[in-house]
C-alpha cells in the first residue's frame, strides 16, 4: 500500500551490488560450461558438428528446465488432490496427517476436468461449474466472452495495423518519426501501460471521461460498470497491438517489387484491384504468422485485465486466462491446484487445436513447408 | 609486598569482569541470519529492522535480519508454493491474522503454545488461534478501520451518518474542488461494518455461514444510497483513491485503518495532514443507533515448519523481546502509530492524542476470525458489492447470490 516509498537510493545500490556479481557469475558459468562441453563433445566424444550442439545447449536446456519441465509438472498436478486441506499430503514440510490413500490418479484428474465445466454433486451433474464466485463465471460464459474478446482485437489490430502500414509505405515527410510514436505502445512494458491507462479511465479523475465532457457527452464510470470496462480493456489492447501489426505488414509492404503494380497499372487495375489481387495475397505469409501469434497473444493476454479491473466488476471482464489466475492466485483463489491445472490445459488444448486447424487451412506455412 | 597487593587486587578486578562476561555469554546466542516475510509497508519495517539490530546486539551479536516485503496475496501464494516445493521458506512470517487458517490448514505453521508466554497478550490472541492452538504472536492490536478527517476541512467529527453526509456536503459547497467524503467503496473489509452495525456478522451460532440476512441487505442498501442516494462518495473510488486524495487535502473525511496513522502524520508524505490536521474517531452511528464495527485483530508474527535449532531459539528470544519489552514495544508498536498488545504499554491521551483515539475506535470493533472459511465470505461479498455499487445489483439479490456462492465455496 505505500507504493514506491521503500525504493530508497541505498536500496538500489544493495539490489545492484546483489544482482551484477550473480549476473556475471551466470555469464562465467555458462562460457566454462560451453567450453567444457564443445570439449567434451568434440574431442572426447568426436561428434560432427560439435560446435552447433554446443551453442544450442543453452537454448535446449533453458527451454527444457523453464517450459518442457513446468509443462510436465502441470499435467502432474492436473492428476493430484491437490489444495489446501490436502497440502499436506503433497508437501514434503507441511505438518498434519495425510487422508488420501494415493496422489496422483485418472479419479482425480477425471474430478478436476469435470470440476471445470460442470457442477457435480452427489455423482450427478446438477450445473455449469462456477469457475470463480458468481453465477456467470462459467466455462461457456467465458468461453464466449474470450471469443468476442479475441475476434475483435485481432480484426482492429489487423485494419488498424495495415491501415498505418499502408500510409507508412507512402512518401511523406517525417516518416520516421511518426513510426517511432506508432511503436512506442509496443515498446512500453504492459504494467505500465496498463496502470497509465487505468488511471486514465478514472470516472473523475482521469482523462478520457474529461475528453467525453469537453465535447458535452456524459461521463462513463469505466471501471465500474461491466460493459463499459470491457470496452476499456478492449480498447487500451487494441491500442497496444497495432503497431505489431504495423511493423509486420510494412516490412511486407516494402518487400513487394514496384514492378508489380507498374504492370498492374498498365493492366488498367484500379486501386482496390491492387490491393486485392497483388499486395493481399504478397502479405500472406507474414499475414498468417502474425494473426496466429495475435490471436494466442490476445487469447492469454493476462496482464492487461489482471491489472486494469482485476477482471472486475463482478467479474464480467474476465477472460479465460484471466478467470484461471484468479481461480488460483488472484483474490477468489480457493488454493485447488488440481483444478487450477486441468483448467490451465482446457485452454492450452484450445489454443493448441486453433493453431493446427488455423496453420493448416490457411496454408500459411506452405511456402516455408515447401522450400 | 606492595607489588603483590596490587597483583592481587588486578587478579580480582580480572576475576570480577571474567564473571560478568561470562554471565553476558550465558544470555547470548549465536549468531544467525533470520528472513521475515512481512505484510507491512516498507517504512513501518524500517522500524522492525531497527529493533531487530538492538535485539542482535543486547541476545545475539552479528545477528542479521533480511526483511522480504510482500502484498497480501503474494505472501500466502508464495509461503503456500514454497510449502510444496519444501525449501524457501522465511523463518517468520509477519501479517494480519486472516491468512492465518489458511497456513494452519495446509500445514505450514508451527503452534506457539509451548514456545512463548501467552498470556502476557490479553487482548487480541484469539484472533491467531485455530482448533485450540495458536500461531501467531500479536505485534499490535488494532488492523481497525474508523473514520479519519482533515480538521482544516472538519472541525468535529461527525457522530451520526447523518450529520457525516450534511458536513461532507457543507464542505463540497465551500470547497468546490473538495471531496467531502471517500472510502475503498467496494471493498468488502470496509463494507463489514456496516454489516455488523445493522445487526449482521459472517456466521450464524452454529458456525453456519450466512450471507443473506435482513442485516446484509440493509448494509447493501446503505452504501448503494450514500453514493446513488445521497451522492457523498466518488463515482469510483479504491484503497489508493481515499488515500492519495488524503494525503494532499483533496478529501475531507475517509475511512482508513491504523496502518495508515504514521503515514498521516509524516507531513513530507501527507503534506495536508500531520499532527495538526488528523483526526480520527470512531464510525458515526447508523440510523438504528449502533456504530457500525469495524473488524479487528492486528498484526501477528507467525513461525513456519522448519524452523528449528538455534535459528528457533533466536526467533523466539527476538519475537518476546520485541512484543514484551516495555521499551521495544513503545519503539516498535506505537512508533509505527499502532496500539500495543500488551497491558503494561498503554497510551496515554495527554502526550499521544492520535493513538488514544484510534483506542477509542478500536473498542467499537469486532474481533476477526482466524477461520479459513472466512475468505469464502469475501470472495463470495466482493463481486456482489460491485454490482450493488454500479446499482446493476439489488441489495436483495446481492444478499442471495453472496449466500449461494459462498455455500459453494465452503462445500469445495
Amino acid at each position: 500500500m505505500e507504493g514506491l516509498s521503500g525504493l530508497t537510493g541505498d536500496l538500489v545500490l544493495n539490489t545492484l551490488r546483489q544482482i551484477i556479481p550473480l549476473i556475471i557469475g551466470v555469464i562465467v558459468g555458462v562460457v566454462a560450461l560451453e567450453f567444457a562441453l564443445y570439449n567434451l563433445l568434440a574431442k572426447v566424444l568426436k561428434v560432427r558438428n560439435a560446435l552447433a550442439y554446443t551453442l544450442l545447449a543453452p537454448a535446449a536446456i533453458a527451454i527444457l528446465a523453464f517450459m518442457i519441465y513446468p509443462l510436465f509438472f502441470n499435467v502432474l498436478l492436473a492428476f493430484s488432490d491437490l489444495k489446501r486441506d490436502t497440502f499436506s499430503c503433497y508437501s514434503p514440510i507441511a505438518r498434519g496427517n495425510c487422508k488420501l490413500d494415493h496422489l496422483y490418479g485418472l479419479d482425480y484428474a477425471i474430478n478436476n476436468f469435470s470440476d471445470v465445466f460442470f457442477r457435480v454433486r452427489n455423482g450427478e451433474i446438477v450445473g455449469w461449474g462456477r469457475l470463480l464466485r458468481t453465477e456467470e463465471s462459467t466455462f461457456p460464459v467465458l468461453l464466449g466472452r474470450t471469443i468476442i474478446w479475441t475476434v475483435v482485437n485481432v480484426i482492429f489490430h489487423f485494419s488498424g495495423g495495415l491501415a498505418l502500414a499502408l500510409i507508412m509505405n507512402q512518401r511523406i515527410r517525417f516518416k520516421g518519426i511518426y513510426r517511432a510514436l506508432i511503436v512506442i505502445p509496443w515498446a512500453l512494458p504492459g504494467v505500465i501501460t496498463a496502470l497509465t491507462w487505468k488511471q486514465e479511465f478514472h470516472a473523475e479523475y482521469g482523462f478520457v471521461n474529461t475528453l467525453l465532457e469537453s465535447i458535452g457527452l456524459q461521463p462513463v464510470s469505466w471501471l465500474r460498470d461491466p460493459v463499459a470496462a470491457f470496452v476499456a480493456v478492449t480498447f487500451v489492447n487494441i491500442w497496444l497491438g497495432i503497431p505489431f501489426y504495423m511493423v509486420m505488414l510494412l516490412g511486407g509492404l516494402q518487400s513487394i517489387s514496384a514492378e508489380y503494380y507498374e504492370a498492374a497499372q498498365m493492366d488498367g487495375a484500379g486501386a482496390w484491384d491492387r490491393f486485392r489481387f497483388i499486395t493481399m495475397p504478397l502479405l500472406k505469409p507474414i499475414l498468417i504468422p502474425a494473426v496466429t501469434l495475435d490471436v494466442i497473444w490476445t487469447f492469454n493476454k493476462l496482464d492487461l485485465i489482471v491489472i486494469m479491473t482485476g477482471g472486475g466488476p463482478e467479474e464480467k471482464t474476465n477472460i479465460l486466462v484471466s478467470a484461471l489466475y484468479n481461480a488460483a492466485f488472484g483474490t477468489a483463489a480457493t488454493q485447488e491446484l488440481g483444478f487450477a491445472a486441468a483448467f490451465s490445459i482446457v485452454i492450452f488444448v484450445i489454443l493448441f487445436i486453433f493453431a493446427i486447424a488455423w496453420i493448416t487451412t490457411s496454408g500459411g506455412l506452405k511456402e516455408i513447408y515447401d522450400r | 609486598m606492595k607489588h603483590s597487593k596490587m597483583l592481587f587486587g588486578l587478579l580480582v578486578v580480572l576475576l570480577a569482569l571474567g564473571s560478568f562476561g561470562f554471565a553476558l555469554a550465558q544470555d547470548q546466542l549465536p549468531a544467525v541470519d533470520l528472513v521475515i516475510w512481512s505484510q507491512d509497508g516498507d517504512s513501518n519495517n524500517v522500524f522492525l529492522a531497527e529493533q531487530f539490530q538492538v535485539w542482535a546486539d543486547q541476545f545475539a551479536p552479528g545477528s542479521t535480519l533480511e526483511i522480504v516485503q510482500k502484498e497480501t496475496e503474494v505472501l500466502r501464494n508464495d509461503l503456500l508454493t514454497a510449502g510444496l516445493a519444501g525449501s524457501g521458506l522465511p523463518d517468520m512470517v509477519l501479517g494480519p491474522n486472516d491468512a492465518i487458517g489458511v497456513f494452519v490448514d495446509a500445514g505450514l505453521l508451527q503452534p506457539l503454545d509451548e514456545m512463548f508466554d501467552l498470556e502476557k497478550y490479553p487482548f487480541n490472541l484469539a484472533a491467531a488461534q485455530v482448533g485450540g492452538e495458536t500461531y501467531g504472536v500479536p505485534t499490535n492490536a488494532g488492523n481497525h478501520l474508523m473514520l479519519m478527517y482533515n480538521k482544516s476541512l472538519v472541525e468535529t467529527a461527525p457522530e451520526t451518518w447523518e450529520e457525516l453526509i450534511e458536513t461532507a456536503k457543507a464542505v463540497e459547497e465551500a470547497n468546490p474542488d473538495v471531496q467531502g467524503f471517500a472510502y475503498n467503496l467496494n471493498e468488502p473489509f470496509w463494507f463489514l461494518p456496516f454489516v455488523h452495525g445493522f445487526g449482521g456478522g459472517t456466521y450464524d451460532a452454529d458456525g453456519n455461514m450466512v450471507l443473506d440476512s435482513q442485516a446484509w441487505i440493509d448494509a447493501y442498501q446503505f452504501v448503494q444510497d450514500l453514493k446513488f442516494k445521497e451522492g457523498i462518495v466518488p463515482e469510483e473510488c479504491d484503497y489508493a483513491c481515499a488515500d492519495g486524495l488524503f494525503k494532499e487535502g483533496s478529501v475531507a473525511m475517509i475511512l482508513n485503518g491504523d496502518w495508515a496513522i504514521a503515514e498521516y502524520l509524516d507531513t513530507e508524505k501527507s503534506p495536508a495532514l500531520g499532527e495538526e490536521n488528523l483526526g480520527l474517531a470512531p464510525w458515526p452511528a447508523l440510523p438504528n443507533g449502533e456504530r457500525p464495527k469495524p473488524f479487528t485483530a492486528g498484526k501477528f508474527i507467525s513461525v513456519p515448519v522448519g524452523v528449528e535449532g538455534d535459528k528457533l531459539e533466536a526467533v523466539k528470544s527476538f519475537v518476546t523481546w520485541l512484543t514484551t519489552d516495555p521499551g521495544a514495544v513503545e519503539a516498535y508498536a506505537l512508533g509505527t502509530s499502532r496500539l500495543p498488545a500488551i497491558a503494561e504499554v498503554t497510551v496515554d491521551p495527554e502526550t499521544n492524542p492520535i493513538l488514544a483515539a484510534s483506542a477509542e475506535a478500536l473498542t467499537t470493533g469486532v474481533g476477526m476470525p482466524a477461520d479459513p472459511t472466512l475468505r469464502c465470505m469475501w470472495d463470495s461479498v466482493r463481486p456482489q458489492l460491485e454490482g450493488v455499487m454500479s446499482n446493476s445489483v439489488t441489495p436483495a439479490d446481492a444478499a442471495a447470490e453472496a449466500q449461494i456462492s459462498a455455500e459453494e465455496c465452503i462445500e469445495g
